[in-house]
This record gives structure tokens, C-alpha cells and sequence, in this order.
């Protein structure tokens, strides 16, 4: 799904990237401002949940050292 | 010695920034097993589970596995972005339709000063954490490229 995205992403054009609602997307804040800003919004949702995961997956490391 | 190669447009910026989220994210995902993946290190965790199973009152997926959803509410991360859309014009309405909450409970954050309430949020696990990434870049795939 990733690929897919990323894929996407590669053939979109500088006027898409300025253009307002490029995205549709109705559960975020796509359809009001230029698909530029989507890209930004979701490369910072993406590494802000990855360090969440990191988190969690740091202490079940340390939850199992620990225990034995 | 400057590094040759470096993408300075914008696509190209931002691209290689998911590029490289993407390898960090695969390392940090290797060898994560089940009971790691539902992992709830503390009470009332939103996860995924089995639609019969989920006690959140906005749970949802399109199978036998949902996703954890509480009720509509604003946190207070969001207080200043809601602050800036009020600002540079959006109506109050238009705030309170996209988060689904009361006009009402738009202007009291609007209003609000002194310190922000600390974040009540429970707990995702992991699983909970991949499955909305999941369906945020897949939606936004979706309304993009997609039939929407």
C-alpha cells in the first residue's frame, strides 16, 4: 500500500501540487489546502506513528530483559 | 564536502523524506511478532479487534476486525491549529462540522487561555498505531488517485 502511495506521489505535477483539493479526502483538512501540504501532513502523521511504534517496541524489549 | 545527489524541489523534498521514514519504519517493524503487535501495556488500550469484541463507541472497519474510535472530541494538541483555521477565516461551523463536535465546544477552545488539559487519549498499541496509518494513507490514496 506503501508502494502504491509512494507511486502516486512520483507522477504528481507542480500544478498539482499547488492545487487546492487535490486530495479529497474527507477525514483530514486534504480538500482545503494544496496538495503540497498533504504530502508535508502525511510524511509527519507517518514519522510521528513510527516513533510512537518505536516506543512501545523499546519497552516490550525491556519488559522481556527483564523478566528473564 | 557537499553530499551530490540532494533533491531541492519540492517533490523530490519530500519525497525523499517518506523515502527515508519508510527505511527507518522497516527496521523498527522487523521481527515484530502477535503478542508484541497487541501488546496493551496499560488499561482501556485502543487496539483492533473483533467487531464483537470492540467497546469504543466509534469502532470501525469494513470486517470481523475494527479499528478502536472514541467519540468525537478535539485534543488539546489541536487547540492552536484550531486557533489558526478561525483566524485566517474558516467559520466556526465549518470547525465544529470537521471534527464532529459542537459549535459550542469549538468557541470554548477558542476562548480558552491558561494551561491545556493534560491528554486524556488512552493508550494505542501497536497494532492500533499501524492500522490507522494504514487507513489514512490509503484513504488519502483513495480521494487522490482512486475512484474516491
Amino acid at each position: 500500500m506503501m508502494d502504491r502511495w509512494r507511486s502516486g506521489i512520483t507522477t504528481v505535477t507542480d500544478d498539482q501540487l499547488d492545487t487546492v483539493g487535490f486530495s479529497q479526502y474527507p477525514y483530514g483538512s486534504g480538500p482545503d489546502e494544496p496538495f503540497v501540504s498533504v504530502l508535508w501532513g502525511s510524511n509527519l502523521e507517518f514519522i510521528h506513528h513510527m516513533a510512537e511504534i518505536a516506543l512501545l517496541r523499546d519497552l516490550w524489549q525491556a519488559r522481556h530483559k527483564s523478566a528473564g | 564536502m557537499e553530499i551530490s545527489g540532494v533533491r531541492t524541489d519540492r517533490r523530490g523534498l519530500l519525497i525523499d523524506q517518506f523515502d527515508r521514514a519508510r527505511e527507518m519504519a522497516q527496521v523498527r517493524l522487523t521481527g515484530l511478532g502477535d503478542e508484541e503487535y497487541l501488546w496493551e501495556p496499560a488499561p482501556d488500550c485502543w487496539s483492533i479487534r473483533r467487531r464483537d469484541e470492540a467497546t469504543t463507541p466509534r469502532a470501525f472497519g469494513p470486517g470481523e476486525w475494527v479499528l478502536d474510535q472514541g467519540a468525537p472530541e478535539i485534543p488539546a494538541n489541536e487547540y492552536d491549529e484550531v486557533a489558526r483555521q478561525a483566524a485566517v477565516g474558516m467559520s466556526v461551523a465549518k470547525i465544529a462540522d470537521d471534527w464532529s463536535v459542537s459549535v459550542e465546544r469549538v468557541e470554548q477552545i477558542l476562548n480558552h487561555t491558561g494551561p491545556l488539559e493534560p491528554d486524556t487519549s488512552p493508550v494505542t498499541t501497536i497494532a492500533w498505531r499501524l492500522g490507522h496509518l494504514h487507513f489514512c494513507f490509503a484513504g488519502t490514496w483513495e480521494w487522490t488517485f482512486g475512484e474516491r
